[in-house]
């Protein structure tokens, strides 16, 4: 954020899109700022670095680019991923949301009936951050398992590393109330024997 | 971003400006729309009450009218936001700094169609804010449809005939008990100008509904948003006059007792009100229904300052807001002590 102390020492000059310092994620101003270098008038349309409407292409891709470098940074900076990995476990449950707890019954269940030991990642935001390719990596399959009829992050995993693409097995469930241990349990199961 | 080459041009007003320091970038609207002789007005009205550039925060939605945003005052902060949505925008950023005065932009689509509501509650609210409505009657950026405020039997080259009947932003405004509602016409710039100082002058809502023609889709002699039209059925309810706070009021030498009504603003300034035809009380609410409503039974573009109201308090006025305006508070500010923390903790559980 500059304001009008920040604005006096550069005389003005600066730009409301530029890249300064590498991460993607250029200074603002806010209005009430006083100094007269400052304001900036936000669009939704192509602009330039300083903020002025633009249909130049080269403009717009290097807006883009930048836009993918700051996207970048937020995965330096979004809450990692909460991970337990038991020695000894070579399945993988991915959760998010309301949905973690009956997954954390889930394994309980799985633990008391003999099945396969598994680690769990409760992601807690997205773009992923390395810690979730690292466990992704780590283990033979990954079962993602949602409240979403489409198996949306599993999609959504696939398209973020499709290298390990494969590994990934939705248990993806929307009958309008949460999972259940009992449901998540069976899900893998019935796909583990497969 | 640089700061502005100040530009030797005409008379610098009290705040040490010129005219030029309120200008925008050049239009790209077309040539003769009258959106742009109320860009011209608005740079005249700021520059005349010496208000800083950098005091003002301008607004706009989606539309012809809310392109122009960028055609006046490039030294303030602007933001060209969602359809329909420059109220709910506007509300949040006035409380980022209320020291600063807001101009917003809107259009007869923006306001009266996807906007309606954001706008009905916004005057409600009496958010302090110069809501300009550039109504000309249909949708040009979108190569002409029937807006919300185009007349019943409107005929349009390929849109046919408009079988609904139109929506009257004044008296909208009036209904949601707007504290400031006027209504002019972009070809009588005079006035556009006068009312738009007083409007700025305003504490709350001021929605100024200005018949603005589009020359390329709606400019039929007998449209009733188009040039000719206006012009011949213009009737304006009084000659008005903006005076700022510090000016003494000259009334004209053929003044006669009866003939002039003033009002106060809240910082000072007086509008002043000279009669025309017929006498015109615009602090009588029920009286200005009763205008509009004739007015539109004789098919006649009363223009004016409609209704004011200046003693109801602000949507500001309801909170207890810091001095420090909000968008400059740090964490340090905001952070509440950690004992305070556990004593709001220990009321809850």
């Amino acid at each position: 954020m500059l304001w009008e102390t920040n604005l006096e020492k550069t005389n003005g000059a600066w730009a409301r899109y530029k890249d300064v310092d590498g991460d993607g994620i250029p200074y603002r101003t806010l209005p009430g700022n006083q100094h007269p270098a400052s304001a900036w008038f936000g669009r939704g349309t192509g602009h330039d670095e300083n903020a002025r409407y633009t249909e130049d292409s080269e403009t717009w891709e290097e807006n883009m680019s930048r836009l993918k470098k700051k996207y970048d940074t937020a995965r330096l900076l979004v809450p990692p991923p909460v991970i337990d990995k038991p020695a000894g476990a070579n399945i993988g449950i991915i959760a998010y949301g309301s949905t973690a707890p009956a997954v954390e019954e889930a394994r309980s269940l799985l633990k008391q009936d003999k099945g396969p030991k598994t680690a769990f990642m409760r992601l807690r935001a997205l773009p992923c951050t390395k810690e979730v390719r690292d466990f992704v990596k780590k283990y033979d399959h990954i079962y993602v398992v949602e409240a979403n009829r489409d198996g949306q992050m599993k999609q959504i995993l696939s398209m973020a590393m499709p290298d390990q693409a494969p590994k990934f097995r939705s248990a993806a469930h929307s009958d309008g109330l949460p999972l259940t241990a009992k449901w998540v349990k069976n899900a893998i199961l019935a796909q583990e024997v497969k | 971003m640089a700061i502005p080459v100040p530009v030797a041009a005409g008379p610098l007003n009290k705040a040490g400006l010129s005219k030029n320091d309120y200008k925008g970038l050049a239009s790209t609207l077309c040539a003769g729309c009258g959106h742009n002789s109320i860009a011209n007005q608005i740079v005249a009205s700021c520059y005349e009450l010496d208000i800083v550039p950098e005091k003002i925060m301008k607004f706009s939605g989606i539309g012809c009218s809310s392109k122009s945003p960028t055609y006046f005052l490039s030294r303030s902060f602007g933001f060209n936001s969602l359809h329909g949505r420059m109220s709910s925008i506007a509300t949040g950023a006035i409380f980022g700094d209320v020291g600063l005065r807001a101009i917003g932009v809107s259009g007869d689509g923006d306001t009266a169609s996807i906007g309606m509501g954001g706008f009905k509650h916004m005057v409600r609210r009496n958010v302090p804010m110069t809501y300009i409505v550039e109504n000309n009657g249909v949708y040009g950026l979108t190569k002409g449809q029937f807006s919300a405020t185009a007349e019943v039997g409107l005929n349009l080259k390929y849109q046919g005939t408009n079988p609904y009947m139109p929506v009257d932003i004044c008296m909208e405004a009036l209904a949601s008990k707007a504290t400031f509602v006027a209504r002019s016409f972009a070809g009588d710039p005079k006035q556009v100008k006068e009312l738009l100082k007083a409007a700025m002058s305003h504490r709350g809502i001021a929605v100024l509904d200005i018949i603005s023609p589009c020359v390329t889709f709606n400019n039929q002699e007998n449209a009733t948003h188009s040039y000719t039209w206006g012009k011949d059925h213009e009737a304006p309810l009084h000659e008005i006059s903006f005076v700022p706070a510090l000016d003494e009021i000259e009334l004209p030498d053929e003044f006669e007792e009866g003939t002039i009504r003033e009002v106060t603003l809240h910082d000072g300034s007086t509008v002043v009100l000279k009669k025309l035809e017929k006498d015109y009380d615009p602090t009588d609410r029920g009286n200005a229904f009763q205008m509009l409503e004739e007015a539109e039974r004789g098919n006649i573009l009363v223009t004016g300052l409609i209704y004011i109201d200046t003693s109801r308090p602000t949507l500001l006025d309801g909170f207890n807001l810091v001095d420090t305006p909000l968008n400059r508070l740090g964490e340090s500010d905001l952070r509440p002590a950690r004992e305070t923390i556990g004593k709001i903790n220990a009321m809850m559980f």
